[in-house]
């Protein structure tokens, strides 16, 4: 029966599974339920560009949803990015491939891994001229991957950005972050023109991205009171 | 071959005195230099252990105009190696041994036993030169003291009292070798090479003879039951110019594969013209500069063919478009540039991270699920900076704040600058959490204190002090004054979303107006110190301090925070400081009723 249950648990991953939502017969990569309502279409359309602000954790939760039904990811001019976070996020970081520093000629870098991945997270080191993203729009129709923009992308198809935040559990001098209610907003052109905007947990308590809701109630803590360490006098 | 009863040959042996007795795997691979010194004289040497090799001197000897001159000859190539070695050549294995092993008077000068002489040279050695423990004890205990005396027994009755050991210590003593030497194969030339004549200019022709190469490459390997971990690709330009790079093969690549590694090169290296001259480069696709003369493939790290089986299940199994794709960046960027993050045990959030370039196997790696007391609690920082960000930290007065070798901060932080950048406001801290690592290994050993800040511009900061220094480890919200794209791109946010409305704003303070703030930006303090200081920098955002200070109130009716907030709060339930005369001292003063503000 263990072999059973080690099936069950890999079923995802093995090669008789059914098609992941994130195969290529799908227009859409998957995103995290708590991004769904933002995004038309309820993901991220293959071979389009989605813009994410400044770098934090909303880039990596985008990319989150596809990683975790089994796309490959790939992070490109992000020496900061924190995978501890993103993996709480539900980034896969067997399945992710960085590239800390592409140096100058990072849009040949994005179109090679464009080729290969189905989604790249990239924070370009410069502004891209129209003919760099004319090519690299045009590798991502080719292959069917998403580029996610850490920073501006002129003629982004959607567009998020964290228009709010607040962080929860912490005062001056006690406490600790706990969780960050997140307003985001996007927007973009086409169907997703009309500004949407969700409360997220952006992270949670326990860093995943969830849905909050908008009144500000305070959060529900998976242990509302965490258990106290035993205090022992030790001499 | 000669059979063993005949006079052993002359035999050569080689010792590095400083080499350590039991080599280990890296002692192997640093003789290897040796080894390739010797190898230039004979090709066929038998490595004895690292730190020794022999071989038959009888054939060099001629060549090189006598044995004398032949030892002194290795002895200085091997210097030029930056080793210090002894030469001795006797007739047999084990008379060379110690003839190479032996005492030397003046200098490096090789020792020869001259033929015929070994049993003369062995005799005065003591019985425990054989390396045979058992016989060392007794021989000496039975009056045997020099191999002379063993060797002066009669050999079956040597054979009959010390069995089929002692039969063999007897014909070593009595200088017969017991077996010839056995010199490692030289090693077959399995690399192939293509020339080109006239020069290629194009790299299509290259890349169509690479899989030709290739697959006779493959051909050759197959013969000899080997596979190669790498192959090294060289190609030479008819300009004189040579570029080589070495390629993951594992014994997986096809030739169309190899082929394909070749033309990433080649377009690497086109590329790498192209941007150190005008740039003129790209624009002709495929076309070499200096046109291609000579391309070969050499594999490298042969080892025995066995085939690999990968795993049925759970391991990641790389995608070959995936491998594609990563290889052709490590062939623009290098080998380290794609990484594949390895989630490990540790405490602050870069320790808990290893980087491993694709394609190479990590190391062991701290196990994550151990207690790591002190670990930072969940959730994580977004932003971890690949160099802690200097800072500095004051209270409300000015004054640096500092924390003791007990873990109390002299003064509730109120201010922060990182890098220099304009101080912020400090509107909600927690910390410090001491943490001691590695104190019984001075070379790693660290103490430190995390704290965790929220800024008026509601970033939040995971800040350490270290040897008194401020630094910012992390950021969990948009990266704040610190962030390398402050201006920019926040810029860009504000700018959108707040419309036409002229009011400035602190970055990140992108709030409309009239948006509900749950949690006070700036709690009253019951002290009434410090009113102002450090908040009388007016940002424009008057309107909402002032609803903040409103809500303050509310949430957190009659609330007191003592003169001296400085006690290591609650907090310290997720990370418990470790073991140490801090920790302890820290404890005794946490309380529990402190453990929710609102």
């Amino acid at each position: 029966m263990a072999g059973l249950s080690l099936l069950r648990r890999d079923a995802p991953w093995a090669p008789w599974a059914p098609v992941a939502p994130g195969g290529a017969g799908e227009t859409v990569l998957p995103v995290l339920p708590a991004l769904r309502d933002l995004l038309p279409g309820g993901g991220l359309r293959r071979g389009s560009v989605a813009q994410a602000g400044p770098w934090s954790l909303l880039c990596v939760a985008l990319a989150a949803g596809a990683s975790a039904a089994g796309a490959w990811c790939a992070l490109v001019g992000l020496p900061q990015a924190g995978m501890v976070a993103a993996a709480e996020a539900g980034l896969n970081p067997d399945r992710t491939l960085l590239v800390p520093d592409p140096g100058g000629g990072w849009p040949q870098v994005v179109a090679a891994l464009l080729d290969g991945c189905e989604l790249v997270l990239l924070r370009p080191p410069d502004r891209p001229s129209a003919q760099t993203r004319r090519r690299l729009e045009a590798a991502m129709r080719r292959s069917g991957s998403v580029l996610v923009v850490a920073g501006d992308w002129e003629g982004a198809q959607t567009r998020l950005s964290i228009t709010h935040q607040e962080w929860e559990g912490i005062g001056p001098g006690h406490g600790r972050l706990r969780a960050r209610r997140a307003r985001v907003m996007a927007d973009g052109r086409g169907g997703a023109a009309r500004p949407r905007t969700r409360w997220l947990w952006l992270p949670g308590p326990d860093g995943s991205v969830t849905i909050a809701d908008g009144t500000g109630a305070s959060p529900a803590w998976p242990q509302p009171f965490p258990a106290w360490p035993d205090i022992r006098s030790t001499g | 071959m000669r059979a063993a009863g005949d006079a052993p040959q002359r035999v050569l042996v080689v010792w590095c005195p400083d080499w350590p007795a039991q080599g280990t795997e890296a002692d192997a691979r640093a003789f290897e230099p040796v080894v390739t010194a010797v190898e230039g004289f004979c090709p066929r040497v038998e490595v004895l252990r690292p730190g020794a090799c022999a071989f038959a001197v009888r054939g060099p000897a001629r060549y090189f105009g006598g044995e004398e001159a032949l030892a002194a000859k290795i002895v200085d190539a091997v210097a030029r190696c930056g080793f210090a070695c002894q030469a001795g050549i006797a007739d047999g294995m084990f008379a060379a041994r110690l003839a190479a092993r032996a005492p030397r008077s003046a200098g490096t000068a090789p020792l020869i036993v001259p033929p015929g002489g070994t049993p003369a040279f062995l005799a005065p050695h003591p019985a425990g030169s054989l390396d045979i423990p058992e016989l060392a004890d007794l021989l000496p205990r039975l009056g045997i003291r020099t191999l002379g005396e063993f060797a002066a027994l009669p050999a079956a009755d040597a054979g009959n009292r010390f069995g089929a050991q002692g039969a063999l210590a007897h014909r070593l003593a009595r200088g017969l070798d017991p077996r010839p030497v056995a010199p490692r194969p030289p090693p077959a030339d399995l690399s192939v090479c293509a020339e080109f004549d006239p020069p290629a200019w194009q790299s299509e022709p290259v890349v169509f003879a690479a899989k030709a190469l290739a697959e006779q490459m493959h051909a050759g390997l197959a013969a000899s039951g080997l596979a190669c971990v790498r192959v090294q690709v060289l190609l030479a330009c008819a300009d004189g110019q040579e570029i080589t790079r070495l390629w993951r093969h594992d014994g997986l690549l096809s030739a169309l594969a190899v082929a394909e590694r070749v033309r990433w090169q080649l377009t690497g290296w086109q590329a790498s013209r192209g941007d150190a001259g005008n740039g003129d480069g790209v624009g002709g696709e495929g076309v070499q500069p200096g046109g291609v003369t000579l391309l070969r493939l050499i594999p490298d790290q042969l080892v025995r063919a066995t085939g690999r089986q990968l795993g049925l299940w759970g391991d990641a199994v790389v995608d070959d478009r995936v491998a594609r794709a990563a290889l052709r960046v490590q062939a623009m960027l290098g080998h380290g540039c794609v990484v594949r993050p390895l989630l490990a045990g540790g405490r602050g959030p870069a320790e808990q991270v290893t980087l491993v370039p694709f394609g190479d196997t990590a190391g062991p790696l701290p196990p994550a699920d151990r207690p790591w007391p002190g670990r930072l609690p969940a959730p994580a920082p977004a932003t971890v900076y690949p160099a802690p960000l200097p800072a500095a930290v004051t209270d409300a007065s000015g004054a640096a704040v500092t924390v003791t070798g007990r873990a109390l901060v002299s003064a509730p932080p109120a201010r922060l600058s990182a890098r220099g950048e304009p101080w912020l406001g400090i509107t909600a801290w927690a910390g410090p959490w001491p943490v001691t690592e590695r104190w019984w290994h001075p070379e790693s050993a660290r103490r430190q204190a995390r704290f965790q800040l929220v800024t008026e511009d509601r970033s939040a900061w995971l800040a350490v002090v270290r040897d008194g220094h401020w630094l910012i480890e992390a950021s969990y919200g948009l990266p704040g004054p610190a962030g390398e794209e402050r201006g920019r791109s926040w810029g860009g946010i504000t700018r959108r979303f707040r419309g036409g409305n002229s009011r400035s704003c602190c970055p990140g303070g992108a709030e409309v107006a009239g948006t509900p703030l749950p949690v006070a930006l700036r709690p009253e303090r019951a002290t009434g110190q410090g009113q102002g200081q450090g908040q009388g920098r007016d940002r424009g955002q008057g309107r909402d301090r002032g609803q903040g200070r409103d809500r303050g109130r509310e949430r957190h009716p009659g609330r007191h925070v003592p003169a001296r907030p400085a006690r290591p709060g609650p907090n310290c339930t997720a990370t418990p400081p470790t073991v140490s005369s801090t920790g302890r001292q820290a404890r005794r003063t946490w309380s529990p009723r402190r453990q929710r503000s609102a």
